[in-house]
């Protein structure tokens, strides 16, 4: 199965990347970063190919599975990596990044890989848009967890030069990863699924688990901005949420492991 | 209105994180609790009585432990949600409008000077680096007066910073007065109305469900061709006129579908169709969906493969319920009886364990003139298969198991309000958060120019923004400046 090959030979270059990574945040030397951030790149296109190759095999998107989404989902971190290092000009972001992208490839690593055909349920358009956006906006979960272990790693400014983000960064990159992803969770994982729902089983809402594992998502995310807005919460608590909901959504996520119900599609 | 900002102070943003904070515990717990409480717990109250003693069964049945989600502590935490939703939007809405559309400029300097990321831009030296032609000696030559920038080339000067912010899609609002020029620069008022309208959204979508699930009726069915099942809410049936299903290259079901009639009490036909699963049926206020199949203990044909009266030729036969066939080289006839999906042995009999054929059996009854047996042969494991003696040697090969439709018949009045809320959140959310807010404050008097940020999120973009912003004005008054200078 060339797909899964393509998977591992991904999974080991971002892990190389990471070590790369560390070095280049150990040492300070600048061709250590660039080949952390050569093999990072290697990864993703590997990612995507995996991703390409696994769509053609099965013959509908790679969303199905817990394996596919696990993929979708550190894709998605690869890219919204890319385009913050892009955009703030710190590869240093790489060191936290990595790791967190590689903890959700040892998930998906030890998911059953096998591809299949759509089961009748998820033959329709709502399974590419619930599925897609609820990938994207966790992914941002993610990136806004992994930037807030960045924040809370950072000392106050030295007035040295570093390759990390400031602090001050690092805290926007929480905020704006919880800022992209609320917006398409709520729309991708609760109203198209919602909706999706309600054409497939003639019900909006069955407290399924994975549902109510999406709730109680939704629903630590809007308290976390409320709270944001009201100026309760400052970067330092911001950063500590982002990776308590970055707990939610991995309980939620291998709840399906255990929890069966309506989303029991490992 | 006294009324109104009564309650608007008592429903503060304290509340709400309350409020939201409430559900979000209530939620979690109910989550974990349907997990780790025994799902069997209403069927065997005896047995959870004699292990968890009389208060704690009690106390379950009390706060419905063992379907959270409809027990009266979290519909109360879901109405106070609804409420306080309500009654935020109701005593917001008009500053939400308010901050939307009305933008107004700074009473005074003060204002401007206490903002953050301040900038300034002096005239004496527009570029900021020191070297810039001097103004007040071109202006002073140009209108012979006193060396400070008369008002009409102040207001030639704010019509060339507004511009910057114009040019940045900002809104821009100013005030002149003597000396002294104040304006507010805005970007992305919307998000106000989104938050408004996401808010709104939620509360449709709440009212909604409230709705589905107070005036919304809904029932599972469960049958095979043939069936007849009453609408709700009117005289009209449901028929199952087929059910069938689709298997996939990979052996997999790739689609079941049902064709279904509608039928009045005299048994025409008003409306006919199928549906499958994500494309339902409508029949006036009623949605007919394909909601799950099952497999039944009946069954339409089974292929046995059987020996009989010391022959070894293996003969095959397809018989279909009930069905009699004689058994060729003796004097057996077959007859197959019922059919488990997923047989299991009891204390009161064999039965199936689940609608799958995970360990599919079929009864035989074999039959002579003067004897029946009857045994059980067993489709994955036939070292399990009856032994009917060396006469006859039967086995089960094949059989094609009568599948059920499982249609979910329901009226749920709710669904336009859901539908509506849903659309209505999602545009606001993209308002909200597509729309960058920023809020400008600034002044321009004879010496120089003073712009500051309001409250600032996401401090870092916002610095950038503040140094763009900057070094467009100062390229435009750099301009302005020669252009005086040169006439």
């Amino acid at each position: 199965m060339l797909d899964i090959r393509l998977f591992w030979i991904g999974f080991w270059v971002y892990l190389a990347s990471f070590i790369f990574f560390t070095a280049y945040s150990a040492s300070k030397k600048r061709p250590a970063g660039i080949i952390a951030m050569g093999l990072f790149i290697a990864a993703l296109v590997l990612n995507t190919a995996a991703l390409i190759v696994r769509w053609v095999v099965s013959s509908h998107p790679p969303m199905a599975t817990m394996y596919e989404y696990s993929l979708v989902l550190a894709w998605v971190v690869g890219l919204l990596f890319l385009y913050l290092t892009a955009k703030f000009r710190k590869i240093g972001l790489g060191v936290v990044i990595s790791p967190v992208l590689i903890m959700v490839l040892v998930i998906a690593s030890m998911l059953p890989k096998r591809a299949s055909a759509l089961m009748p349920a998820l033959q329709s358009y709502w399974f590419y848009i619930h599925v897609s956006l609820a990938a994207i906006s966790e992914g941002a979960f993610i990136f806004a967890a992994g930037a807030g272990i960045l924040y809370l790693m950072r000392k106050e400014s030295s007035g040295k030069a570093s390759i990390l983000p400031s602090k001050e960064l690092a805290g926007e990159l929480v905020s704006r990863g919880i800022r992209i992803g609320y917006p398409l969770f709520t729309i991708g994982a609760l109203f198209a699924g919602a909706i999706w729902a309600h054409y497939a089983w003639g019900r909006f809402w069955s407290w399924d688990p994975k549902e109510t594992g999406a709730l109680v998502i939704w629903l630590f995310y809007t308290l976390v901005l409320h709270q944001e807005v009201r100026g309760r919460w400052k970067e330092k608590t911001l950063a500590v949420m982002s990776i308590v909901g970055l707990l939610i959504i991995l309980l939620s996520f291998l709840g399906n492991l255990f929890l069966g119900g309506l989303h029991a599609y490992i | 209105m006294a009324e109104l900002k009564r309650i608007s102070n008592l429903i503060s943003h304290r509340l709400a994180i309350g409020v939201i904070s409430a559900l979000f515990t209530a939620t979690a717990f109910g989550w974990l609790l349907g997990e780790v409480f025994p799902p069997d717990f209403q069927r065997e109250l005896e047995k959870y009585n004699a292990d968890w003693g009389g208060f704690f069964v009690k106390l379950s049945i009390l706060l419905r432990l063992y379907d959270p989600f409809h027990s009266f502590w979290y519909t109360s935490v879901l109405l106070l949600f609804f409420i306080v939703l309500l009654l935020c939007i109701v005593t917001r809405a008009k500053l939400f409008i308010k901050r939307s559309l009305i933008v107004t400029p700074p009473n005074d300097r003060e204002l401007v000077l206490r903002g953050n990321e301040k900038r300034v831009v002096e005239w004496l030296d527009p570029s900021g680096t020191g070297d810039g032609k001097d103004p007040l000696v071109h202006f002073t030559r140009k209108h012979e007066n006193i060396g400070t920038m008369d008002d009409e080339s102040l207001a030639g000067l704010t019509r060339d910073v507004t511009g910057v912010f114009r040019g940045r899609k900002y809104k821009v609002v100013s005030e002149s007065r003597p000396g002294l020029v104040l304006f507010r620069a805005v970007s992305g008022r919307w998000r106000f109305i989104g938050n408004l309208v996401f808010h709104a959204g939620l509360l449709l979508i709440t009212a909604g469900g409230m709705i589905g699930s107070l005036m919304g009726d809904s029932a599972f069915f469960q049958g095979g061709r043939g069936e007849i099942i009453p609408l709700p809410g009117s005289g009209e049936f449901l028929r199952v006129d087929e059910f069938r299903i689709i298997m996939g290259r990979d052996g997999m079901v790739s689609d079941y579908i049902s064709t279904l009639s509608i039928i009045d009490s005299t048994g025409a036909v008003i409306k006919a169709g199928e549906i499958e699963v994500n494309k339902p049926m409508k029949h006036g206020p009623v949605n007919i969906y394909q909601s799950s199949y099952s497999i039944g203990e009946g069954f339409t044909w089974v292929d046995i493969e059987y020996r009989a009266g010391g022959s070894n030729i293996s003969r095959n036969l397809r018989l279909r319920p009930g069905e009699k066939a004689l058994l060729s080289d003796s004097v057996w006839s077959i007859i197959p009886g019922r059919f488990f999906p997923d047989f299991r042995m009891g204390s009161r009999g064999p039965y199936s364990a689940s609608a799958t054929m995970t360990n599919p059996a079929v009864m035989v009854h074999i039959v002579s003139s003067a004897d029946t047996v009857s045994g059980y042969l067993f489709l994955r494991y036939p070292q399990f298969n009856t032994k009917f003696g060396n006469e006859i040697l039967l086995s089960a090969k094949d059989i094609e198991p009568e599948y059920l439709t499982g249609l979910e018949v329901s009226v749920n009045p709710g669904t336009g309000a859901m539908l509506a809320g849903m659309f209505l959140s999602a545009a606001g959310l993209i308002l909200l958060y597509a729309m960058n807010f920023r809020i400008i404050s600034g002044f321009l008097d004879r010496e120089r120019l003073v712009i500051s940020m309001g409250k600032m999120k996401m401090a870092v973009s916002a610095r950038s923004e503040m140094r763009t912003i900057e070094r467009q004005i100062r390229e435009r008054v750099v301009r302005l400046i020669g252009d005086v200078t040169d006439k």
